[in-house]
Formats: structure tokens, C-alpha cells, sequence
């Protein structure tokens, strides 16, 4: 994918009721990019995230992801393209609180057999390529991940999201806000694996952050101020 | 494999939530069995035991009164009518035979009932621990021969002697000399039979003699006509024979009567125990409804990861019906032990296995909760399908 385009937005338009909350007249992002996408609360980081996960379908406008039609693909496709091509992170890490940490990081392999294999292929199985991506996530125990995911803190809870959306080799990863749970350290931690896995695998990374300082090393940054025109519109929103 | 997985933890999660429905379900299911079972059990007794009278002579009393005291030992004891009358009535041709039950004596506050083997037979009693007999144990060795209520059997032992005072709160005049010796011990029935002691009227009728006592009576009288065709002919023939006026009743229809009753009693309690049923279905759907908004974060992610519609619908489904089958079976194992219970009690019960009947309750039960738990999992499966 690196060369061709991984993501491409054109007259991108959403609108919950009568209220617009897109308006992208234009977005690339090309295959193997790492692109943090800066704007305050309420901006639309969160629905163009949704939007590329086909979560949401757009009223009008062009959303192509790893060359499928966002608005025309099919439910299948739809679902296959998740389990196999993105790695997602969610703003509030979504983990299933009564399966271990563990079993939570490992999710996407147990669905998809691409990830698992790809998993595997990295470092012989499944749970050695979890247990890799959670010591890069400087966690003191990596080897304590049996216990159920709803009793660890919030902070560890976003590593094994984020480790969740890693795992497998994923084409496309999208992270809401996926350091907001953490400490300086932590976020740095956070931010240097998502870079330094999806270049190694030539992955796609797109990042949302309200956060406007100490966020290096992407190829990219952008605001949602200039981007989705939605806002500047309204101007309900104040950053 | 991760679904299974998924739903065993998932169960887990929710299993103190699930605990009180589960109970609830599988308590109103035994109730609704052991309520069905024992109104089989009393129809199949009563059956039974008035299929071998098909009347019953007393002295005049309601009818109703004179039947349950008769066949079940319910109530007081008729009045008592004299011997001559079942005399004549021996020597009807239209009887089989003829039980005469004299309910006059006691022995230490104990009834003392003075019959014929084939009373015996009648009420279906047998023996459990007896001397020189053979089937039911039941065939009197000698006229003076005594079986002894079950409830009898740690104060006295076959082979001991007994005596019998002439009614209930007897002086000393009114005690019998004559011995008789107990033969066995009769199993449990539940009811006051089991404080009973039965001695051959023959015998009865011969200590009073030797007591003095010119006069010879019994309580009531059973008979068994060669053919059903004749019953109310001799009924009429008894009622207007006798100087003395008689009752003369058929204790099937007079059972008949009162089934009626029982069988609105237990309709009334079935119905109550479906309510609980319902109720604790219902709760199952309640917690399973709540627990939708709460699950919608989970279903998302899980639709992200590549989970089907149709396995998250499943999830949905299997809890439920797990649940569901779970209570079921614990209702079923519940109502097993309670019918074991209440055997001790009311031997009655024991007389009768699981009617079919039962699995048919079992089965309509099952139904109706999966379909109560169809629907969320329907629900579930247009989220799915949209997320």
C-alpha cells in the first residue's frame, strides 16, 4: 500500500439531524503514513475517526479506505475489512471488562485469521507477539495479564487497547486520543510504539489529540480547525 | 471457541444478577410440579380406593362426612348402627362381599377399628413388619390377632399383647379382658389409620361378649356388588328396608363431588404458581433488557473485531436460554426432593412417578422463555447488523 493512498476524503458532509458535524472537502493520507489529527473537544476528531471505521455512513462526499467506498461498501465486506486491515484504539479504550487482559489484547487474532497469522509470522504465536507489544508499552509485569481487564487502572487499560488495535499487523490504525489516560512518560511511550510499529510494518496511523504539545516524530499534523469546514461554519464550537 | 469463551465469562459477570431469576424460576417450577403431582396423587388414590366399595351403609349423617371418614379416616366416626343390618345385607345376593368396621373401642387413647381382612384390602393397607402371614401381610393369623399403625410401631413389637377398653375415655369396668396379640405393623398411609389398631371383628365381637355386652354394633359397613348395574337398585332397597334409618351412599360420586372442589383448589394454586413462572420469566427479560445499554460498548467492539451479528444475536440468546434450562432442571430436581419429603409425610405421594403430564409443563415453560429471550437477541441482532 506504501506509494498509494490509504485514506481519501472528498466533500466529505455528515450531519447528525440538521446539525453538520463534517465537512471535509478534501483529505489524503497515503499508505504507510503517520498523521496526528490536532483539534479540541467537539471538533469531529472522534466522527471522522467513525466515519473511516464505517461506524457512521456520510449524508454526501467520497470516503475511501485501503481502496474500498466507505459509503457503497457492503456489510460483509464491511466487517472483514475491520477484522483484518484496522487497528482501532477508542477514546475510552472499550475493553470487554470481564475477559482477561490478556484475552482483550488478543481479540482481533481470535476473529480474524489474517491478524492471526501475521501475529504469528512476527513472533511464532499469537501471545509471544502480545507479550512483545505490551513491554514496549512499559508495563512492570507483562507477564501478569490473566486478571479480568476491568480491574486494572485506566492508564493500563489503554496500553492493552492499544496493543489490541497493534496486534496482527493491521493495515490501518486509527487511535482516538489514545494516550489521555497517561503520564508524560506513558503518552511518550504511547505515541513512540504506535509510530515505531505501523513504520516497521508499513502500517497507516492516524491519531486524534486535543492535546497541543510535546506529540513529535509524525510525518504529519493536522488541525481540525482548517480541515473540517463544518466548524469554521457554525462557529459553535469554541477550541 | 472465543464466543463460547465469551459467553461463559459473560455468564460469569452476571451470574449474582442472574442468581435471584434463576431461583425465583426454578422454585415456581418445583411448586407448579409438586402442586400438579399431588392433585394426581389424591385423584389416583382416591380412585383407587373408592373403586373397591361401591357403597357404604351408616347411620344417617351427610353423606360426604360418612365417605371420608370411611375410606380416608377424615373427621369424627359415624354413629353406630346394629350388627343385624350387616347380617342381612351379608346376605345379599347382589354383594360380593361385605366389610363390616366397627370404630368403637380404644386401647390407651389408640382407635381401636374391628374389620375384615377384605377392609384391609380396600384401603390398600400393608404390613411391613409381621408374624405368619403372606402377600400384603395383612390375612389376620386368628381372632385374636392385632396389626398395629405405623405410628404404634415404637411403643409396641409384634408378638406383644394388647388390650381394648370399650369407647374412648374408658373406666376401669369398660376394659376388656381378652388379650390380643399383635401380628405385624402396618406401613405408613398418612393418615389417622396410621394411629389404628386392627383387629378381626370376629374377635371384637367375641371379647365384648365375654365382656358382657349383649348388644352388637358397628360403625358402617362396605360393600362390593357383582355388578355396577344393580348399584342404585340396591341403594333404594337398602335406604327403604331397614326399621332403623341408614344412609346408603355410592362413594364414587360422592368422591366425584368433591374433586370438583379439589380441582378448583388446585387450579386456583396452578394458576399461581404460573404467575410466578411468568414473573420470574419476565424477570430474566428485564435483566436481560437492562443489561442491552450496557452491552451496546462491548457489542460494538466486538462487531469491530469481526464478531458476526448472528454470534453476538447467539450470545444473547444462549444466556437466557442457559438460564432458563438451568432453572428448569433445578425446578425438576427441587420438586423431586420436595415429593421425597412430602412421601415421609403424606405417603400418598409416593404412589404415583413423574406423570407426563409434567413434561408437557416442562416443555411449555421452556418454550415461552425462549421466546421471551428471542426477543432481545433479535434486538441484538439489528444492532449488530448496523453497527
Amino acid at each position: 500500500m506504501i506509494g498509494s493512498q490509504a485514506v481519501s476524503i472528498h466533500d466529505l458532509e455528515q450531519k447528525i439531524g440538521e446539525t453538520e458535524i463534517l465537512n471535509i472537502p478534501e483529505l489524503a493520507i497515503t499508505a504507510g503514513e503517520t498523521v496526528c489529527i490536532q483539534g479540541g473537544n467537539g471538533s469531529g476528531k472522534t466522527a471522522l475517526l467513525r466515519a473511516l471505521m464505517g461506524l457512521t455512513r456520510c449524508n454526501s462526499g467520497d470516503v475511501i479506505v485501503l481502496g474500498n467506498d466507505m459509503r457503497r461498501i457492503g456489510a460483509s465486506s464491511l466487517e472483514r475489512l475491520r477484522a483484518d486491515a484496522i487497528g482501532f484504539v477508542f477514546q475510552h479504550y472499550r475493553l470487554v471488562p470481564y475477559l482477561s487482559a490478556f484475552d482483550n489484547i488478543l481479540l482481533p487474532c481470535y476473529f480474524s485469521s489474517k491478524r492471526k497469522e501475521e501475529a504469528e509470522r512476527r513472533s511464532e504465536t499469537a501471545a509471544n507477539d502480545a507479550f512483545r507489544l505490551i513491554r514496549k508499552l512499559s508495563l512492570k509485569d507483562p507477564s501478569r495479564l490473566s486478571k479480568d481487564a476491568a480491574n486494572y487502572s485506566a492508564g493500563q487499560q489503554q496500553r492493552f487497547a492499544i496493543a489490541r488495535a497493534l496486534v496482527g499487523k493491521p493495515q490501518l490504525v486509527l487511535a482516538d486520543e489514545p494516550a489521555s489516560a497517561m503520564d508524560s512518560n506513558g503518552k511518550k511511550a504511547v505515541y513512540q510504539l504506535l509510530q515505531d510499529e505501523c513504520r516497521a510494518s508499513g502500517a497507516t496511523l492516524i491519531c486524534t489529540t486535543h492535546d497541543e504539545n510535546s506529540i513529535d516524530g509524525f510525518d504529519r499534523y493536522l488541525d481540525m480547525k482548517t480541515l473540517n469546514l463544518a466548524r469554521e461554519r457554525e462557529n459553535r464550537w469554541s477550541l | 471457541m472465543v464466543i463460547m469463551k465469551i459467553m461463559r465469562k459473560s455468564l460469569g459477570q452476571r451470574a449474582g444478577r442472574s442468581t435471584i431469576s434463576i431461583l425465583a424460576l426454578a422454585f415456581s417450577v418445583a411448586l407448579l410440579l409438586v402442586i400438579s403431582h399431588i392433585h394426581e396423587a389424591v385423584r389416583s388414590y382416591a380412585r383407587q380406593v373408592s373403586s373397591e366399595a361401591d357403597l357404604i351403609v351408616g347411620a344417617p349423617s351427610q353423606p360426604v362426612h360418612l365417605v371420608l371418614y370411611s375410606l380416608f379416616r377424615i373427621g369424627p366416626p359415624p354413629r353406630v348402627i346394629p350388627w343385624e343390618v350387616y347380617e342381612d345385607i351379608a346376605g345379599l345376593k347382589e354383594a360380593e362381599w361385605v366389610a363390616p368396621v366397627s370404630t368403637n373401642e380404644s386401647h390407651r387413647g389408640y382407635t381401636v377399628t374391628g374389620s375384615t381382612g377384605r377392609y384391609m384390602d380396600t384401603l390398600k393397607l400393608k404390613a411391613v413388619n409381621f408374624i405368619g402371614s403372606s402377600g400384603a401381610g395383612t390375612v389376620f393369623r386368628n381372632d385374636l390377632s392385632a396389626f398395629i399403625g405405623s405410628e404404634l410401631a415404637e411403643e409396641y413389637h409384634p408378638g406383644e399383647t394388647l388390650t381394648i377398653a370399650n369407647g374412648f375415655s374408658p373406666s376401669l369396668k369398660d376394659e376388656y379382658q381378652t388379650p390380643f396379640i399383635i401380628q405385624g405393623v402396618l406401613m405408613e398411609t398418612g393418615t389417622s389409620l396410621d394411629n389404628n389398631i386392627l383387629i378381626p371383628i370376629e374377635g371384637l365381637r367375641k371379647t365384648r361378649k365375654a365382656h358382657g355386652i349383649k348388644s352388637d354394633y358397628i360403625n358402617f359397613i362396605l360393600i362390593k356388588l357383582k355388578h355396577r348395574q344393580s348399584l342404585f337398585k340396591v341403594q333404594q332397597a337398602l335406604k327403604s328396608k331397614y326399621q332403623v334409618p341408614l344412609e346408603v351412599v355410592i362413594p364414587a360420586l360422592e368422591l366425584e363431588k368433591l374433586g370438583h372442589y379439589e380441582r378448583m383448589l388446585n387450579n386456583v394454586f396452578m394458576a399461581m404458581s404460573f404467575i410466578i413462572v411468568l414473573l420470574s420469566l419476565m424477570m430474566i427479560f428485564f435483566n436481560l433488557s437492562a443489561g442491552f445499554a450496557e452491552r451496546k460498548q462491548e457489542v460494538e467492539l466486538l462487531r469491530m473485531v469481526g464478531a458476526r451479528p448472528w454470534q453476538l444475536a447467539g450470545l444473547t440468546l444462549a444466556e437466557p436460554v442457559l438460564q432458563i434450562i438451568f432453572a428448569l432442571f433445578s425446578g425438576v430436581v427441587l420438586y423431586k426432593v420436595s415429593t421425597l419429603f412430602l412421601g415421609g409425610w403424606i405417603p400418598v405421594v409416593n404412589s404415583i412417578a413423574l406423570p407426563v403430564g409434567h413434561l408437557f409443563w416442562l416443555l411449555l415453560l421452556f418454550l415461552l422463555g425462549f421466546l421471551i429471550a428471542c426477543l432481545p437477541a433479535w434486538r441484538m441482532y439489528g444492532f449488530s447488523k448496523r453497527t
